[in-house]
């Protein structure tokens, strides 16, 4: 992954630039550090008219604008370039390191309204995490794609003049004979490969969010039963499912990395939307430790953990593909030596744990699960117990020991 | 024409088949058609071959480092010698809950049936390197290219063979581009030890051979039994041949987007072993029976770790024993000779086969109105296409095209500049194309026939 700023610097001598905005001041002691000094600049500058003459250069500035506005929250990274060399921008609001959302504008449909839409959200997005009790919910990540196809954005038409419909060029039921529609192989084209690349490697992503557009309807057997249990719990009706077509992003989210996949559609409350979403993504919490003594130096300590949101904290997709597993138990302070699982009423069952570390099964939307870990340890000693996953929060407890 | 060998990292024989046939096509150049080029990779998985022409016993796949096991290392827990024999074969670790127990002859071992003891695990031969309780679970390397083509794939859900993209290594992605920069008609994967021909079909329920194509694939296995001595039996799909599911197989790929007559052709394989011996009677899911009746029959044992006990420190006692990694796979040096005879002469009988065609044409002239008619002969005995040729948009349709090039100052009166005439097979006329022209007296036409599987042929015509 590469920071844009070489590309920033590479773009700053463009005549038509418009001046960046003066960085934020250092903030005051007492001010809130992701606060802007006018907290609606970020806001109004990404709503600005878009140059005709360089749209993506617009985008980039206003990018720019936010990642200065926002330094400790926000980064933009260069996904990679498009095949006439354009770069593919993702803007990243992050809080904590899961759980998160991908926000991609639209393949299929116009790309002018998608990034809009996606550059309008991420800065009320942004303004939103800025405020010291939204961070104080819980971190998250949000990363923006708005613009996924550039070479389409500034030449407007069907396909930019290329053949292939990137999205059918995705790996996951690519279809090999669609008339030169899917491409000679999956990934064949720049833009699709950046996409997929930077979605693998942001682990603690959930969610695919495609923003804009009509979209397909999608065929509910093909629509994944994390999806339909999210879509559930959404009852406002802002989101809709994603359809999974053979060789789609949303067929690859789904079925390679294992995200919900769901859609933004044109009129609805597109913030309202993304906070009832990030309300709903998968997020542990552990209750109040239990620990009682097995005997001289050994110690039974009891953590109940539970999934708070709308997602598994490992979907079934992401485990069979091994892009997500169940997460895992470390102890830090005490010796381990024997752990058990119970999951809701169930008994304890003996878990799997080498070297000091437990591993944890997947943990369904509003399920609960009790970790029995057997230490050997000293009186009074603190016992640091911390539980991850990729896709949910992590939690870390201190127990001191009587 | 395009000839893989061992593209599936495992088939020494594949790549000597592709060596052999080189040879035999450079020592006959005067029996090479000029309109055809045969582009030969011998070593088409670099570093699967190398660590099987090393003695490994290997899985195909290439170097790249993978966390199979997702514990934030790569390749710490490969298979090992552990009884120090010079083999890594198999092991079977004594576990009253096991799935597996040893065969009554002593050498398979089979699933067991209520009652059966001991009962085994069966893992490859090997230690808990990293102590994490599994044995060889992540081992060195990498990517099958052979299972990392798009079409059928899975990803790493079906394997870690499979990679994380498809054709996410630059090996796999080069043959694709190979393919696509000529227009390649045939391609021969020389590899695997079913001893036969397959055809496209490694994952069914993704891609099935369109039946119009069938006819060319029995005719190529007739070709292949006449050269080699070997039975005359129909193609096979892959995934049958194989005796599994081969998602993400290159031989797909070929079939379906550069619309190519994709067969696998395995140099090796026990009826190949047995020569004439072999009980035809025998189904194909007997192999198991012919590898034992050629190891006792011919080899003498040898190629077989007889089963024998071992202590694993820290584990238990297992029983170590197996195929040794080649004998299967791959001919005793000896009987190389054998597993390749007559493979040079099946590609250089598929090379005479590919199409060919010859033009013939007549004009009539009535003053300055002109009649011509045209049709194409197919020559050779493999069709212009398939029919599959030209659905995936990224190679043109596998028909006929007759074009009519107007002398300057004529007039087109009846019939298209352009007529396709469909898909030829071997041996066949096209229909006959006319064109109706107005052309003063003297006027040259020229008419160009046109496949995505010949040469384009040209012909001057003065009615």
């Amino acid at each position: 992954m590469r920071r844009a700023t070489g590309l920033l610097i590479l773009l700053a001598g463009a005549a038509r630039a418009a001046p960046p905005p003066p960085a934020p001041p250092p903030p005051a002691m007492g001010q809130d550090p992701v606060s802007p000094a006018d907290p609606g600049a970020a806001s109004t500058d990404l709503t600005r008219e878009l140059s005709p003459e360089d749209p993506l250069r617009s985008v980039v500035d206003s990018l720019t604008r936010l990642d200065a506005a926002y330094p400790d929250v926000t980064s933009i990274d260069v996904l990679g370039t498009s095949r006439d060399g354009r770069p593919i921008l993702a803007a990243t609001v992050a809080t904590g390191a899961s759980p998160g959302i991908a926000l991609v504008a639209d393949l299929r449909d116009d790309p002018q309204a998608g990034q809009a839409a996606v550059r309008e959200l991420v800065a009320r997005w942004l303004a939103l995490s800025a405020e010291p009790e939204a961070r104080s919910a819980g971190g998250s990540v949000v990363v923006a794609i708005p613009v996924p196809d550039p070479d389409r954005f500034s030449a407007p038409g069907p396909t930019a003049g290329r053949p292939t419909d990137l999205d059918q060029n995705f790996p996951m039921r690519w279809q090999p004979w669609s008339g030169g529609r899917s491409g000679p192989w999956p990934l064949s084209e720049p833009e699709s490969r950046a996409l997929a690349e930077g979605l693998i490697a942001r682990e603690g992503l959930s969610v695919l969010l495609v923003v804009g557009g009509e979209g397909l309807e999608p065929d509910d057997a093909r629509v994944d039963p994390a999806t339909r249990a999210l879509l559930e719990r959404s009852p406002s009706g802002r989101l809709s499912a994603a359809a999974p077509e053979p060789g789609s992003l949303a067929a690859f989210a789904a079925e390679r990395l294992g995200l919900a996949c769901l859609r933004l559609d044109g009129e609805a409350d597109h913030l309202a939307a993304l906070q009832e979403l990030a309300a709903l993504l998968p997020r542990l919490v552990a209750g109040e430790p239990r620990v009682e003594p097995l005997g001289s130096g050994l110690w039974q300590l009891e953590i109940d953990l539970r999934n708070t949101g709308g997602l598994p904290t490992a979907t079934p997709a992401a485990l069979l593909q091994h892009a997500a597993d169940g997460g895992r138990a470390s102890v830090d302070g005490a010796r381990l030596i024997a752990a058990a699982l119970r999951a809701e009423a169930a008994g304890f069952a003996l878990a799997e744990s080498r070297a000091g570390v437990v591993a944890l099964g997947p943990l369904g939307p509003g399920r609960r699960q009790s970790l029995r870990l057997v230490l050997a340890a000293e009186s009074q000693a603190i016992v640091r117990v911390r539980v991850e996953t990729s896709r949910a929060s992590g939690v870390e407890l201190s127990v001191p020991l009587p | 024409m395009l000839l893989l060998g061992g593209l599936d990292g495992r088939s020494l024989a594949g790549a000597e088949a592709v060596l052999a046939a080189a040879w035999r096509l450079l020592s006959e150049l005067d029996r090479l058609r000029p309109d055809v080029t045969v582009v030969a990779v011998p070593w088409a998985s670099p570093d699967g071959l190398a660590a099987a022409a090393a003695g490994a016993q290997t899985r195909g796949a290439n170097e790249r480092p993978t966390d199979e096991d997702r514990d934030g290392r790569v390749d710490e827990d490969p298979p090992d010698d552990v009884d120090g024999d010079g083999f890594v074969v198999e092991m079977l670790l004594e576990d009253p809950f096991g799935r597996w127990t040893l065969h009554e002859n002593g050498r398979n071992p089979v699933l067991a049936a209520p009652g059966d003891h001991p009962r085994y695990r069966r893992v490859q031969e090997g230690k808990d390197d990293d102590g994490d309780g599994a044995f060889n679970e992540d081992p060195v390397g990498g990517v099958d290219l052979d299972r990392s083509f798009p079409v059928g794939w899975r990803g790493p859900a079906d394997s870690w063979l499979a990679g994380e993209l498809p054709l996410s290594e630059p090996a796999a992605l080069a043959i694709a581009r190979l393919a696509l920069a000529r227009r390649t008609a045939v391609v021969i994967l020389f590899q695997g030890n079913h001893g036969w021909l397959a055809h496209p079909g490694g994952s069914p329920s993704e891609l099935r051979l369109d039946e119009a194509d069938r006819p060319d694939y029995s005719r190529l296995a007739q070709m292949l039994a006449a050269a080699t001595g070997r039975p005359n039996r129909p193609a096979l799909p892959l995934a049958a041949a194989r005796a599994a599911e081969r998602p993400g197989a290159a031989l797909d790929w070929f079939y379906a987007v550069p619309g190519a007559l994709a067969l696998e052709v395995a140099p090796w394989g026990p009826e190949v072993a047995l020569g004439a011996i072999a009980d035809p009677e025998l189904e194909a899911g007997a192999a198991d029976d012919l590898w034992i009746r050629w190891l006792d029959d011919v080899r003498g044992g040898i190629g077989f770790v007889p089963w024998h006990r071992v202590d694993l420190a820290g584990a238990g006692r297992c029983l170590v024993g197996g195929w040794q990694p080649r004998t299967r796979l791959d001919p005793p040096d000896e009987e190389l000779p054998r597993a390749l005879a007559g493979l040079a002469d099946f590609v250089l009988a598929v090379v005479d086969a590919l199409p060919r065609i010859e033009l013939a044409a007549t004009g009539e002239r009535d003053g300055n109105v002109c009649r011509i008619r045209a049709r194409a002969l197919q020559q050779g005995r493999l069709p212009t296409g398939l029919a599959v040729t030209g659905r995936s948009g990224v190679v043109p349709a596998g028909e006929l095209t007759l074009e009519l090039a107007l002398a300057p100052g004529a007039r087109l009166l009846a019939g298209a500049e352009r007529t396709r005439l469909g898909r030829l097979a071997g041996g066949v006329r096209s229909e006959v194309a006319s064109w109706l022209v107005l052309a003063p007296p003297g006027a040259v036409f020229t008419l160009r026939a046109s496949t995505p599987w010949s040469l384009d042929v040209e012909r001057e015509l003065v009615p």
